[in-house]
């Protein structure tokens, strides 16, 4: 039954990575990654990460997908160039996957020491204590980061001209 | 619930090769900037299903600042795609052949 869930929801992410690729539209391609990420945050709850998957599914599906479709948008341009597809850029994509495709074939057949079993990491009270105790300096480093990459963004994307 | 390590890491290795294979194949910059969120994702999830396994709660840490990291690029990002569609006119990065500001 738990096997179950977990093939689902672990089709339902792979199908929305692969409309991430195969998409025309990219809008489309946003709904997929949206779909392919709230995915992720569910089997991110089959592990015990609660905390994780709520963040999941606040930054990512709702604040970093919000932010390409706005900028899909604003750049929205009719049609992409249509020529230029030759079998041979198909080459390299489809060795990649067959390649991940093999390995994972190859790491299913090794055998598992035990299986993972009613996991507790996910209450935000343990990831706290480690974030505001033994962590402080990458979360600070992190804080600087976000911080640094807001003014980034800001002046990148200011037209030229307008103060 | 019980799933083995297995599970996670094929998961994880399937999506990574489908965000790479994205990278690889799509021309639109947008789409190549979702497949890089794509492979971001899956090394996340493989840090915690690892985590997981081993019952340490330094998962959820190293994830979530894996998730700040990944917004902060995603902010700059899409600056610059802008500011380059300024200047270009398309998001084909096939377009994107001088380096001049």
């Amino acid at each position: 039954m738990e096997n179950l869930i977990f093939y689902i929801l672990a089709a339902v992410t792979l199908c929305g990575g692969l409309g991430v690729v195969f998409m025309k539209n990219p809008v489309a391609s946003a709904l997929s990654l949206i779909l392919a990420l709230l995915g992720m945050a569910c089997i991110y709850l089959t592990l015990g990460a609660e905390f994780l998957a709520a963040v999941q599914v606040l930054v990512y599906a709702g604040a970093i997908v919000v932010l390409f479709l706005f900028v899909i948008l604003l750049v929205n341009q009719e049609k992409t160039r249509p020529g230029g597809f030759s079998p041979l850029r198909l080459v390299v994509p489809v060795a990649v996957i067959g390649v991940s495709v093999v390995w994972a074939c190859l790491l299913s057949k090794v055998e598992s020491p035990e299986a993972i079993s009613a996991p507790s990491l996910g209450s935000g009270t343990e990831a706290a204590k480690l974030l505001f105790t033994t962590y402080i300096f990458p979360f600070e480093a992190v804080s600087i980061i976000l911080l640094a990459a807001m003014i980034g963004a800001i002046v990148l994307a200011k037209k030229k001209g307008v103060k | 619930m019980a799933f083995s390590l297995q599970h996670y890491l094929v998961l994880s290795a399937l999506l990574f090769g489908i965000g790479m294979a994205g990278f690889l194949y799509r021309r639109n910059v947008i789409v190549m900037f979702m497949c890089i969120e794509l492979m971001l994702n899956s090394v996340n999830l493989t840090i915690v299903a690892f985590a997981a396994h081993h019952g340490l709660n330094v998962g959820t840490v190293y994830a979530l600042l894996v998730i700040t990291v990944a917004a902060a690029e995603a902010a700059v990002g899409l600056a610059i795609i802008i500011s380059i569609f300024r200047l270009k006119g398309t998001l084909d990065v096939d377009e994107y052949d001088q380096m001049k500001g």
